[in-house]
């Protein structure tokens, strides 16, 4: 089967250090992101199988990135879990608005996280 | 609904109508006036109230409750208590009157009320509107702290599952951790220290401060900062600068924040260049510029940066800042509790001027503190500081300014001399690194000269030169960066010395150090008391007393040793000591005296003969 590509896009090179490391560790192919521009041009020419993607920052906001992604027909099918220390309910209406497919609140447990995304591709491998 | 009629529309009649026209609960069905010109009838027709000249024909409706007759005419009266219907009061003119003024009273109290609750209802949404603040505070709070907290939980977890890891991964992620806690730790501390500053909560203790002499003071501290980026960090202090009445430590927390910003976002063989001066835009105080050749700020950002949380990444910036946002808000709010001004200019790319302004009077005009000192009877004592660096002259002079003393200053020794010729002052401070002659030269010569012998001299310098200077006839010593709070102790004992000779009790034996300080007070001396060894060295160390009266078996530290002790430290190596104890025996005195003992009594001993030592050593 062919190796999942993930994309990391998060301001805080901590937080993309961590998932990285656990990603690799995993075997799954990695490109990172420090802001919305970039994610969005990661998005395009990398073409991930799915983003985790922060919310708070520089430039465009997380939100917006998830919303241009899932308007654009080459991309509105990448799976996009949102990690946000803005745990508030108003705040996951928001990406419910923007097509997020599921939100993560900061601080999360990369194992947990790690987890939670091989069920995906598993649901989306019998679908 | 109570429904009433109206008999008469003069003024009582005009003051019913205007009363009822506007209640729900009244309906007023008619108003009867035999004089058409009544002035009340104009306002029944405003009202659309029926209007009649025989009242009689208004009793026809039987659902009157009430009349009120303000005609003021008995006839009337008698004829409506015959002919009203049943259970309808009749009310004469005084009875109205009485239930206008009521009724006004009752509207009077309505309004009050009204306004009251308009006065709530603002404040309620005041409050709503700081309760959203908070809210939106707490949730940015919330945010700033899990984004550290999320890197030390992952990297714990990561490590903990994968111990196997090499030493190297294993080092880098404690050390994400551990830096990650600091940030932690530091965001804490600044949103502790906002909110109290927000709720008022902080003491501030206001002094008079000189924010030349604080920039000064703080900026070798931030030198090194500057020199590991390899930035420029210079200050101007102009004068004239008036002092400001602030809390030290919070003015310290505004210039620490702009300091280590302006270096924090300045590249390599960038600068950094501090100025005070005296302004009087926008607000008549001391202005405090700290201007980078950094990154600047984005036209648009630049309402922005003094908000909370609000840092403000760039592309120029390879890293994000280390900061937690609340740096400038909270100098903003120490700036404002000042009544002061705090705001920045900026071209972006090409750096960033922050200013301040802390309010403060006009600068005194100069006075040529000299003369005044030559020409009047001196009163304060009087302080030559020498010092060939004008800013550490500034601050020796400010300190002892402030705490009262008349001060001169002196920038090269050849002028140092010559001053303390002329003025003969009552202390000397003295730099002993100087262009030309030096400040051992100083000490030296004036030393040796009867006029200028006995003038105290401290000697403040950053080299050790304590020996050399103690050897010269030096008083004292301190170093430099000079403490405040030390050259005013240092200066106050040097000073004390040169009015009253002092002498050292040490005895573990409160009772003879209190008789022997009583005798010895009552001869003129002054004396400091000391109950065990160690104390007495200490204090031998920081008061320089002319003599110690010393016991040999004490607490802690034994009188031989003190002995010992002092005779190694050059400043305290000259002063006389005169053994005192109850160890009569010869070997004792004479251990004492070959340590350096002037002299040896014992307890027992006629003290007259004692006595008579001191003043003699003393002279």
């Amino acid at each position: 089967m062919k190796k999942k590509k993930i994309l990391v896009v998060d301001d805080e090179p901590y937080v993309v250090r961590s998932l990285i490391f656990v990603l690799k560790k995993e075997g799954y192919l990695t490109v990172s992101a420090s802001n919305g521009e970039e994610a969005l041009q990661k998005a395009m020419t990398e073409e991930p199988d799915l983003i985790f993607l922060d919310i708070m920052m520089p430039k465009i906001n997380g939100y917006e990135v998830c919303k241009r992604l899932k308007e654009h027909e080459k991309t509105k099918g990448i799976y996009i879990i949102i990690l946000t220390a803005k745990g508030q309910k108003e705040d996951k209406m928001k990406g419910v608005e923007v097509g997020v497919n599921e939100y993560i609140t900061k601080p999360f447990s990369p194992s947990k996280v790690i987890q939670r995304m091989k069920e995906i591709f598993e649901d989306q491998g019998i679908c | 609904m109570n429904n009433i009629i109206i008999i008469g529309a003069g003024k009582g009649g005009a003051a019913l109508l205007r009363i009822f026209c506007d209640d729900k609960e009244i309906k007023i069905i008619g108003i009867a006036e035999i004089n058409p010109e009544s002035p009340a009838l104009e306002l029944a027709r405003q009202y659309n109230i029926p209007i009649t000249n025989d009242f009689l024909s208004l009793l026809e409706n039987k659902d009157i409750d009430a009349i009120f007759n303000v005609t003021g005419s008995k006839e009337v009266e008698k004829l409506l208590t015959e002919r009203k219907p049943e259970n309808c009061e009749v009310i004469g003119y005084e009875g109205s009157k009485l239930i206008i003024k009521l009724i006004d009273e009752r509207k009077k109290n309505i309004q009050e009320i009204e306004e009251h609750v308009k006065k709530l209802e603002e404040i309620n949404e005041k409050l709503k509107e700081t309760d959203n603040i908070k809210t939106n505070f707490i949730s940015m709070v919330s945010h700033e702290l899990r984004t550290p907290l999320t890197s030390i939980k992952a990297f714990a977890e990561i490590l903990l599952s994968n111990p196997d890891e090499d030493l190297e991964t294993r080092k880098e992620f404690l050390t994400i951790i551990n830096n990650e806690s600091d940030r932690l730790s530091r965001l804490i501390n600044d949103i502790l220290d906002l909110s109290k500053i927000e709720a008022g909560k902080i003491e501030w203790k206001l002094k008079r401060i000189d924010l030349g002499v604080l920039v000064q003071q703080m900026l070798s501290s931030f030198q090194v900062l500057a020199s590991e980026k390899r930035v420029r960090l210079e200050a101007e202090v102009f004068e004239d600068i008036p002092a400001v009445y602030a809390d030290k430590d919070s003015l310290i927390q505004v210039l620490t924040n702009l300091l280590s910003n302006a270096i924090k976002f300045t590249f390599p063989q960038g600068r950094v260049r501090v100025e005070i001066k005296f302004t009087e835009k926008p607000i008549c105080g001391v202005l405090v510029s700290v201007s980078d050749t950094g990154i600047g700020i984005k036209e648009e950002d630049i309402e922005v940066v003094f908000e909370k949380f609000s840092q403000i990444s760039s592309d120029l910036m390879t890293d994000k800042p280390q900061g937690t946002g609340l740096g400038l808000a909270i100098s903003m709010q120490i700036v404002t509790r000042y009544e002061g001004k705090i705001w920045v200019e900026s071209e972006f790319g090409k750096g960033s001027t922050f200013y301040f302004v802390i309010p403060s009077g006009k600068p005194a005009k100069k006075v040529a503190k000299e003369e005044v000192v030559v020409k009047k009877k001196r009163e304060e004592k009087l302080i030559l500081v020498v010092d060939d660096e004008v800013n550490a002259c500034k601050f020796l002079s400010y300190h002892l300014f402030m705490k009262g003393y008349q001060v001169i200053e002196a920038h090269n020794a050849e002028e140092a001399i010559e001053k303390t010729r002329t003025y003969l002052p009552d202390l000397i401070t003295l730099d002993v690194i100087m262009p030309g002659i030096g400040g051992f030269d100083v000490v030296s010569i004036l030393k040796n000269d009867p006029q200028t012998k006995d003038i105290p001299i401290l000697i403040v310098s950053i080299i050790d030169g304590k020996d050399k200077g103690y050897c010269f006839g030096a008083n004292a010593h301190i170093n430099k960066p000079v403490d405040k709070s030390e050259l005013i102790k240092k200066v106050a004992v040097l000073l004390d010395k040169k009015e009253k000779k002092k002498i050292l009790i040490a005895d573990d034996d409160q009772g003879i150090v209190k008789a022997i300080g009583y005798t010895l007070n009552q001869k003129g001396y002054q004396t400091i008391e000391a109950y065990n060894g160690e104390e007495a060295l200490n204090k031998m160390i920081s008061e320089l007393p002319d003599l110690v009266i010393l016991d040999i078996i004490m607490p802690k530290m034994n009188g031989y040793e003190v002995i010992q002790k002092m005779r190694e430290k050059p400043e305290t190596k000259n002063i006389s000591i005169i053994v005192l104890t109850a160890y009569n025996i010869k070997e004792g005195k004479v251990r004492a005296l070959s340590l350096g003992a002037v002299d040896y009594f014992t307890k027992t001993n006629e003290l007259e003969y004692f006595y008579k030592e001191i003043e003699e050593i003393l002279g």
